[in-house]
């Protein structure tokens, strides 16, 4: 565990403005990633994995909400503290994010080749010759053969696969250190996802890039997660090596998590589900949030927030149940 | 896309003629023409009156004579100016034209800028400013806009003349003509532009939120782009597109005058003509120039689809 993280953060919240007040999306959460390695954020819809991306990438809508505190230090830089200009030059350069929906990310009145040259020489400050070079070696990298025909034609004309291919190449095309993937293959489908991942696990390895991969598949993580971070309600709860996590989950939600995971050849009546739902964000009480559905629920959990315990080498987790000092 | 051009061009005809019909006969079938008009008429007079003007065929047989000039270029004979109607409206449709064209582009170059600053800046003090002074200007009738303007910058101030088209009793050519219509231009168009700018502001400030919104803006912005690039290439663009339509749709409007500007003003515009023949029933003028505008209008329907496809990738046709 030499390697430097490239990306470390602190602390961080992050709220939404809403008619019932401020919501923490993101409530202090603190996690790193470090060089080369594959980092997923695992959570339900809603539970603050995005909004902790557009945290790091400074794109929190101003109007909707903003992040109140907490440091997300680049290679060292805090970018929250950054000007304006500053962190606008590092986006997109050396850190660089796709987004869930392909069809819809792209711009529909613009070619594919404008889209992808654009940021090239916004950052590289090469001729539009020379970023067109790059922009078809790129096609090519991400496995789309028919470059100069995909270089002219428009959106609306490719697939969803072909779509978050060419995001993908954006996002690489500067060469970033860090590329942030917020469920890079939600919207597409099955056999296009394995793909994509696959796309994405060589391209890390070839460019020895570190990954933040958001996703609610456990499926995904599994298959490409060097660390897993869980999160719920806005808070980390459990943060572990993948395979120690898989083996051995300690929080109850992840147990729950992993159960509800339906595993081929093994057919259920019907699938495990965690009951309940999440809860409100807006006020929301010193408490474990997830102990309304916890099975395991005592009567600190409802009082108290866990902190954060090492339970072994990197593993942590935020839960009563493995608080030694507090009696039952 | 030549044949889908020949196609779309094909079925303007059928459209043509329906409106054909339903211009003429609508006017032929209201009691009353010119000749009745005038009460001092002898019987003997208005039959030969009648016979003259060809009020006394049937309908019908007047309708295919009507068409039938139409295709010659021919609309018709103005009965209050005793000349063809297509020289009444080349004399007074370029005076309307250019008023209306001035103030169109200002109208739109306007709107499209505060719609854009207002949306980028939504709910500041220079949207909510705007807002108010925008719909303040769209709801104050032209009559009172334009004698207000007329009371502070022309009489008051005396910056512009008060009406008309030239200074009365001139003799100016060439370059001190222009200036001089120019100058008397300005008030009317000030009027028409305040008029229409509220709607479209708020047009492209609704266009423009809702593209803002979108994914691919979200991208623009994680690339690390300019914040200028971002608004003015990837999101104006497309705030732009549903505008086209729209655009093209101002095209008759370019020709057929603003009635109650142009009285205020005293611009001998198309506006003024157009209602002048309705006080004397001169159906030949009113049916030649509507007519001239209906085919106008279906010209830029035409124009709208054509240029949305050169605009948008999307609907481009292969």
């Amino acid at each position: 565990m030499a390697k430097e993280p490239i990306l470390q953060i602190n602390q961080l919240l992050t709220q939404f403005y809403s008619d019932g007040g401020k919501v923490n999306a993101v409530n202090n959460v603190s996690l790193e990633i470090r060089e080369g390695q594959t980092v997923c954020l695992v959570g339900e819809s809603g539970c603050g994995k995005s909004a902790t991306a557009m945290s790091v990438m400074g794109l929190i809508d101003p109007s909707s909400g903003q992040v109140s505190n907490g440091e997300v230090l680049f290679e060292g830089q805090d970018l929250l503290k950054m000007k304006k200009g500053d962190l606008r030059r590092l986006r997109g350069k050396d850190f660089a994010m796709i987004f869930q929906e392909p069809m819809s990310s792209l711009n529909p009145v613009l070619t594919i080749g404008e889209q992808i040259t654009e940021s090239i020489i916004e950052h590289e400050l090469l001729s539009k010759k020379e970023a067109k070079q790059r922009g078809l070696e790129l096609i090519n990298l991400v496995g789309i053969g028919r470059g100069e025909e995909i270089f002219s034609s428009y959106p609306h004309q490719l697939s969803g696969g072909m779509l978050q291919r060419i995001m993908i190449a954006i996002a690489i095309s500067c060469n970033p250190r860090l590329l942030i993937a917020d469920e890079p293959t939600t919207a597409l489908d099955v056999t296009i996802q394995a793909q994509i991942l696959d796309l994405l696990r060589n391209l890390k390895e070839e460019r020895n890039m570190s990954m933040l991969l958001i996703t609610h598949d456990l499926g995904v993580v599994a298959e490409v997660a060097d660390y897993v971070i869980v999160m719920y309600a806005g808070k980390i709860i459990e943060q572990g090596p993948v395979v120690e996590l898989f083996k051995n989950p300690k929080h109850p939600y992840t147990k729950g998590l992993l159960a509800a995971k339906p595993v081929i050849n093994q057919r259920r009546e019907k699938l495990y589900t965690i009951p309940g739902q999440v809860p409100n964000l807006i006020d929301l009480q010193p408490s474990c949030y997830f102990s309304e559905r916890c099975e395991h629920c005592m009567s600190i959990c409802t009082t108290k927030q866990p902190p954060m315990k090492q339970i072994r080498d990197s593993h942590d987790v935020a839960c009563w149940l493995y608080e030694e000092e507090v009696s039952v | 896309m030549r044949n889908y051009v020949l196609k779309r061009l094909l079925y303007l005809i059928p459209t043509l003629i329906g409106a054909s019909m339903l211009i003429f006969f609508l006017y032929s079938l209201v009691p009353g023409n010119f000749v009745d008009s005038d009460p001092n008429l002898t019987t003997e007079r208005k039959a030969e009156l009648y016979a003259l003007y060809g009020f006394d065929q049937p309908d019908i047989e007047r309708y295919f004579i009507w068409i039938g000039n139409l295709l010659q270029g021919d609309l018709g004979y103005s009965l209050q100016f005793q000349r063809p109607v297509t020289e009444v409206l080349g004399n007074y449709i370029w005076s309307s034209f250019f008023v209306a064209l001035a103030s169109l582009i200002l109208t739109w170059l306007i709107a499209v800028i505060i719609g854009v600053v207002s949306a980028t800046k939504q709910y500041s003090f220079f949207d909510s400013f705007i807002t108010i002074i925008v719909f303040a200007a769209m709801a104050t009738p032209s009559f009172f806009l334009g004698l207000i303007l007329i009371k502070f910058l022309a009489v008051d101030l005396g910056w512009f003349p008060a009406g008309g088209m030239i200074t009365t009793g001139s003799n100016l050519t060439g370059w001190d003509y222009v200036k001089d219509v120019a100058e008397h231009m300005i008030l009317p168009v000030l009027v028409l532009t305040m008029l229409g700018i509220g709607g479209l502001t708020r047009y492209f400030r609704t266009n423009m939120l809702e593209v803002i919104k979108q994914d691919f803006v979200r991208t623009a912005r994680a690339k690390g782009l300019k914040e200028r690039v971002v608004i003015y290439k990837h999101a104006l663009r497309n705030a732009l597109l549903p505008a086209i339509t729209l655009f093209a749709f101002e095209l008759p409007a370019l020709f057929s005058g603003a009635i109650i500007t142009e009285q205020i003003f005293n611009w001998p515009g198309i506006g003024a003509i157009y209602m002048q023949a309705f006080t004397v029933r001169d159906y030949p003028l009113l049916m030649g120039f509507t007519m001239f505008i209906a085919l106008l209008t279906v010209i830029s329907n035409l124009l709208a689809d054509l240029l949305y496809g050169v605009a948008d990738p999307r609907v481009r046709l292969k």
